[in-house]
């Protein structure tokens, strides 16, 4: 039971790097990008996570009893396809409802399609719509963000309702819905607590890996293993039957 | 923007933070004789976490006033949940030193440059317990230290099991960001963002008696008087706060002119 709470801590830890992780990577425009002048969704980088986050853990919720492995990376690929879905949507309005064709800022040429961008770009903003790049950064953002809310989630669920074997599949038949509640909420916490570090440090825009704020991650990411820490002896605290 | 605002206050924070911390406690432990002094001493816990919102926000966060609420609630609630299951003024301490901690690293690693950053979490994290426990053992019915295992029998069935926590979470962040955001800008004033957040405050105590409402008729147990006190006091607060609300603005306003819509104005 000690080592398995120890690992669990653990695992919090690290979900809590995978969040921060999936934040930067994600194409974030907050409100500089609803008037169409910054590359991204115009949403807060704090609402986009969670957005993508409770898709994963929705999912994970509805694979309870399954092994540890097929319910992250289940929760992994909703969230992907929740943002992908966005995304997509975002630039449907940027493209055809305004008129704006998708550019990067930060770079000449585009990582993935390694087409040239600076023809595209209106003087005085940096960068509008969501680019080829930004879209695949995204995909992959939303996967790692996906994949550490079921990290916070598999644990908490498990010990509420009982159990301390953190990897394998479970012989539950029914979902404990009290302890899937708990998890979620806990969950959450645990999501939107990192999601802030890391939406702090970047401002509220980012474009993706190639950006500049992108260098910070290291430092941005021992922020969020600590308090992750910190905030993951909480969890415990209140999953595990005292 | 904050040098200015924080010289001509009209309630000192510091009052604020002893009276919210106050009357969060006697409110979770006076609930042991009816979960309606929960609800209503849990208002000025609501304006003190809308007024330390005030505080960080006038410095500016880059990304928008609503996420320092939910980070509030988020650590709100994880500690809360272990605050209920330990004791209500141990969670209060545990909120105090891990928000604290999450503030100076935040400053320790240079991610936000606001000064006193820590006591700022530290207050918020406080404020955003207290108000879960207050709103959480209102909708359980009043918090009940004779009974053993208090968060299992009596909180987890009320809220977890029939999903109400995600209710109490989302009004609870509501009460701290809705204010200073909804009233930002040039000619904010400490005065008219706390009316909102007495606004706010009716709608959640209306929300969490709703809630009670909803367990009890749940799991069958009747008796919905003490819910229905909630409801009517949520009420109260609210249309109270709002024609006050509305009042003050008119009075600071330069002009104001009806739009004809509904017909007869009838706002004093």
């Amino acid at each position: 039971m000690l080592t398995s709470m120890i690992m669990a801590l653990v695992l919090i830890a690290i979900s809590g790097v995978l969040i921060c992780i999936g934040v930067f990577l994600l194409p974030i425009g907050g409100a500089p990008a609803a008037m169409g002048t910054a590359t991204g969704v115009a949403t807060g980088a704090e609402m986009m996570a969670a957005g993508s986050g409770l898709t994963g853990l929705l999912m994970a919720c509805a694979l309870y009893n399954e092994p540890a492995w097929v319910v992250m990376v289940n929760a992994g690929i909703s969230s992907s396809i929740m943002m992908t879905v966005l995304m997509i949507s975002a630039n449907v309005i940027y493209m055809l409802g305004r008129g704006i064709p998708p550019a990067l800022a930060t770079v000449e040429i585009d990582p993935v399609t390694k087409e040239n961008n600076k023809p595209f770009i209106t003087p005085g903003t940096v960068g509008h719509g969501v680019p080829t790049g930004g879209y695949v950064s995204g995909i992959f953002g939303s996967f790692v963000g996906g994949v550490g809310g079921a990290l916070t989630f598999i644990p908490m669920y498990r010990f509420s309702s009982g159990i301390f074997d953190l990897l394998g599949s479970l012989p539950q038949t029914r979902p404990d819905l009290s302890a899937i509640s708990l998890a979620c909420i806990a969950a959450l916490g645990i999501y939107f607590i990192n999601a802030n570090i890391a939406a702090y440090s970047i401002k509220g825009v980012i474009e993706g890996w190639w950006d500049p704020k992108f260098k910070q991650i290291g430092r941005v990411a021992t922020v969020c293993f600590i308090a992750s820490f910190l905030f993951g002896i909480m969890v415990l605290l209140a999953s595990v039957p005292l | 923007m904050m040098g200015e605002a924080a010289k001509k206050v009209s309630v000192d924070p510091r009052t604020l933070a002893i009276m919210g911390v106050a009357s969060g406690l006697v409110g979770i432990y006076a609930s042991y004789l009816s979960p309606v002094f929960a609800a209503a001493l849990a208002i000025p816990v609501m304006v003190w976490s809308a007024d330390t919102v005030r505080r960080i926000a006038g410095y500016g966060l880059g990304t928008g006033v609503p996420s320092i609420g939910n980070l509030a609630l988020s650590m709100g609630i994880l500690v809360a949940i272990a605050g209920l299951k330990l004791q209500p003024i141990l969670g209060v301490a545990i909120a105090a030193t891990s928000g604290l901690i999450y503030g100076v690293l935040i400053s320790r690693f240079k991610i936000l440059g606001i000064p006193s950053f820590g006591r700022f979490m530290s207050e918020l994290a406080t404020a955003a317990c207290l108000v879960c426990m207050c709103l959480m053992s209102a909708v359980a019915g009043g918090y009940d230290w004779t009974v053993r295992d208090y968060f299992g029998s009596r909180v987890v069935p009320a809220l977890f099991t029939t999903g109400m926590v995600a209710a109490i979470f989302w009004v609870s962040s509501l009460a701290a960001m809705h204010p200073y955001n909804a009233c930002l800008g040039v000619g904010e004033r400490q005065g008219r963002t706390l009316r909102v957040a007495v606004v706010v405050a009716g709608i959640d105590i209306l929300i969490a008696g709703i809630a009670r409402v909803g367990y009890l008729a749940i799991s069958g147990k009747g008796q919905f008087f003490d819910a229905l006190a909630i409801i009517a006091l949520g009420a109260v607060v609210w249309i109270y706060g709002m024609f006050d609300f509305l009042r003050v603005s008119m009075k600071e306003a330069a002009a104001t002119q009806w739009t004809g819509i509904p017909p007869k104005p009838k706002i004093p």
